[in-house]
């Protein structure tokens, strides 16, 4: 079986452990939790009649109380960076955390998700203009709270990439 | 908890967004840096509670050096983990308003505490780990079996592959870990090498080939399904005095919970503040809009009607400027009926665009529209002002309003710095350039833009103008907020404008500048992203 390291990444409160919970679990809940070190899940997913055994790694959040250790990101084959809509300063953060990762991993994939999208009517700006300043990755709009695209994410690094 | 007054205004949003969660104070101050207002609980932090009229300076001397003596702040600043005599460790941030300066201190005693007491376990841990490694684990587990069962750690030793073997009794939770081989020996239970341990494991090796002193921990990490309790641990590695590789593993659940539970409110209060920055910032570009929206039409209107009292009424020319200067009238009255739909329909709008070539504005008929409007004004100080637009169309990201907003800005800057006699001149053509991905960025005082066959064409309007241009201290903060040129020619202006076209550029996602032009005087330019 194919086993991939996959690993969450991105600012605090944007929603990395809600977007493991709705695609591992299928629950979403609305009560802000911080993450401490590293919380990890698996799930099996199947790719194109193949199973994919999938090793996600929810990190931390990076901030000034706590910022990612880069042995963490060791053997991953693709990261999701996660920012939040309403928080236009998590795009800086995910720009800085995708080129830790791809220094480790440099045949790594990576996929922007700008998440809370059920929050569209608060988000900082607007959608076009989030594509436009992620035009260095693939990128995708998600919300934990609805489901939208977070299957789609996971689905797409359990499809490409390679450690 | 004390508070002098009811909250109003500012206040109100600081005692809404930050008071609910935690001990906090709070004070606003007036352009003087004297307190307007305060509440909250002053004497937690060990501060006598102010007096309003008082300088803040005088209340609060910690201040000194992060206030100016009068005037507008520049930008928030913050002051971590500050701690007064006999009081809790406060966070204090300065805001910039409209009138003066918001103070904001929240107890953040707690946080500090727990940095102490990580502190604290990790000079306990490295006691620990001495204390093993001097003795050899042999005689630890023989001696201080008491000591490891009370710390909740599990005792292993790896060989050269990092096989880890149990040592000593283990406790039911880390039993769990470990499966009897052939030979009987309890070993860790290995993964698929992409767990978290097994990832640890290789950074331990590598720590135990080096033969370093000390020890290295791996960090918490939890493991555990949503149905079952959550089994968060930190593992440790060691190398004892035989040069034995030493895994300790520790349970650190309820450290993790205390962490946890630290760094949750700490985060909270951060994005309290978040969300009141932004609340402050929208404020402050409402105030901006106003300013400019009433100054630009009056100012037109002043320069017409300037002119019409040296003319007879009755040529065409005439009554074109008495017609140009109603509309004017008409519109300033409409924005003075208008107002307090503005004060929410503003922000919105400045964070809209549009980025579809059919329905985006044309920045070649902006520039057109500008040049007719602001010609009399011009004329008005003999100053000439011409364009050369390069062949279009000229369809941008942006929103029509406020591109005209930007153009009036940059226009009326040029205006006011240009000498009788000279030429304003607005150049649009296009460049080539990679777009900017990240946000910010746009206070270079020079622009050079890349031509690589990847780079993408955009748009460039030049103001050109044969002003003395800018000072050079000033050049790179010349599009921030209540900054002027550094001219004796700039008085009289705020200094919003050029932050207006900053705010707005950037939203569009586009730059803005400032480069001396050549043969003396400024070039203000903006790039904008071409729509499509």
């Amino acid at each position: 079986m194919i086993r991939k390291k996959i690993c969450l990444l991105g600012s605090f409160a944007v929603g990395k452990t809600s977007l493991v919970r709705r695609f591992v679990h299928s629950e979403f809940s609305d009560r802000y939790q911080t993450t401490v070190g590293v919380k990890v899940d698996k799930k099996l997913v199947r790719v194109e009649d193949q199973d994919v055994s999938l090793v996600i790694w929810d990190l931390h959040g990076e901030d000034r109380w706590q910022t990612v250790r880069t042995s963490y990101l060791r053997g991953a084959s693709g990261a999701l960076l996660v920012a939040d809509g309403t928080r236009l300063e998590t795009l800086e953060v995910v720009r800085g955390l995708s080129q830790t990762f791809l220094d480790m991993n440099p045949k790594a994939t990576v996929r922007v998700l700008v998440n809370k999208l059920d929050l569209l009517e608060s988000f900082a700006i607007p959608q076009e203009e989030w594509r436009a300043r992620i035009d260095w990755a693939p990128m995708a709009f998600t919300s934990a709270k609805t489901g939208e695209g977070v299957e789609e994410a996971f689905e797409a690094l359990a499809r490409g990439g390679s450690a | 908890m004390s508070d002098e007054s009811a909250p109003e205004g500012f206040a109100q949003a600081l005692w809404q967004a930050a008071l609910g969660e935690g001990l906090s104070a709070w004070a606003e101050l007036d352009a003087d840096q004297r307190v307007v207002r305060f509440g909250g609980d002053w004497g937690h932090f060990g501060w006598e509670h102010p007096q309003v009229g008082q300088a803040a300076m005088d209340a609060l001397p910690l201040l000194l050096g992060e206030l100016p003596a009068r005037g507008p702040l520049q930008g928030m600043r913050r002051m971590h983990a500050v701690q007064w005599t006999g009081g809790a460790a406060a966070d204090l941030t300065l805001f910039p308003l409209p009138q003066g300066t918001g103070l904001l201190a929240y107890d953040v005693s707690a946080q500090v505490a727990h940095q102490g007491r990580m502190q604290q376990e990790g000079n306990q841990l490295s006691l620990v780990t001495a204390r093993l490694a001097g003795k050899g684990l042999g005689s630890a587990l023989n001696s201080e079996d008491d000591l490891l069962s009370l710390l909740k750690m599990a005792v292993f030793e790896a060989d050269e592959e990092g096989r880890c073997r149990a040592l000593g009794t283990l406790a039911p939770w880390a039993e769990a870990l470990v499966e009897e081989n052939a030979a009987g020996e309890r070993t860790l239970v290995r993964g698929d090498g992409l767990g978290f341990l097994d990832n640890f494991l290789e950074d331990a090796l590598e720590f135990w080939r080096a033969g370093a002193a000390g020890h290295l921990t791996s960090g918490v990490w939890c493991e555990g399904q949503p149905d079952e309790e959550e089994r968060c641990y930190e593992a440790l590695a060691v190398l004892d005095e035989q040069g034995r590789r030493n895994l300790v593993l520790e349970r650190v659940d309820a450290r993790f919970q205390e962490r946890q539970r630290v760094l949750q409110r700490a985060r909270q209060a951060h994005l309290s503040l978040e969300t009141l920055e932004g609340e402050v910032h929208k404020k402050e570009v409402l105030l901006q809009c106003i300013v400019h929206d009433l100054r630009g039409p009056l100012s037109n209107m002043m320069a017409v009607l300037s002119l019409l009292d040296e003319r007879d009424m009755e040529r065409p020319k005439e009554k074109e400027l008495l017609a140009l200067a109603r509309r004017q009238a008409d519109k300033q009255d409409r924005m003075m009926r208008e107002l307090l739909d503005i004060f929410a329909a503003e922000v919105r709008a400045l964070q809209s665009f549009e980025a579809h070539a059919a329905s985006a504005p044309d920045l070649g008929a902006a520039v057109e529209y500008q040049v007719q409007h602001m010609g009399p004004a011009f004329e008005e100080k003999g100053v000439r002002l011409s364009a050369r637009v390069e062949p279009g169309p000229w369809p941008v990201v942006a929103d029509a309003d406020r591109l005209d907003r930007v153009l009036r800005n940059l226009v009326g800057n040029a205006l006011h710095h240009a000498p009788a006699g000279s030429e304003v001149e607005l150049w649009l053509h296009r460049t080539r350039r990679k777009p900017e991905v990240a946000p910010g960025g746009s206070r270079q005082s020079s622009s050079s833009a890349p031509s690589d066959a990847t780079a993408e064409e955009w748009a460039e309007l030049s103001v050109l103008d044969r002003g003395p241009g800018v000072a050079p201290d000033k050049a790179t903060q010349i599009f921030d907020r209540f900054v002027q040129s550094g001219l004796a020619t700039s008085g009289g202006t705020v200094g919003l404008g050029l932050y207006f076209c900053r705010n707005a550029v950037q939203t569009w996602g586009g730059r803005c500048g400032y480069r001396d032009r050549e043969g003396g005087g400024a070039d203000f330019w903006i790039q904008l992203r071409p729509a499509r």
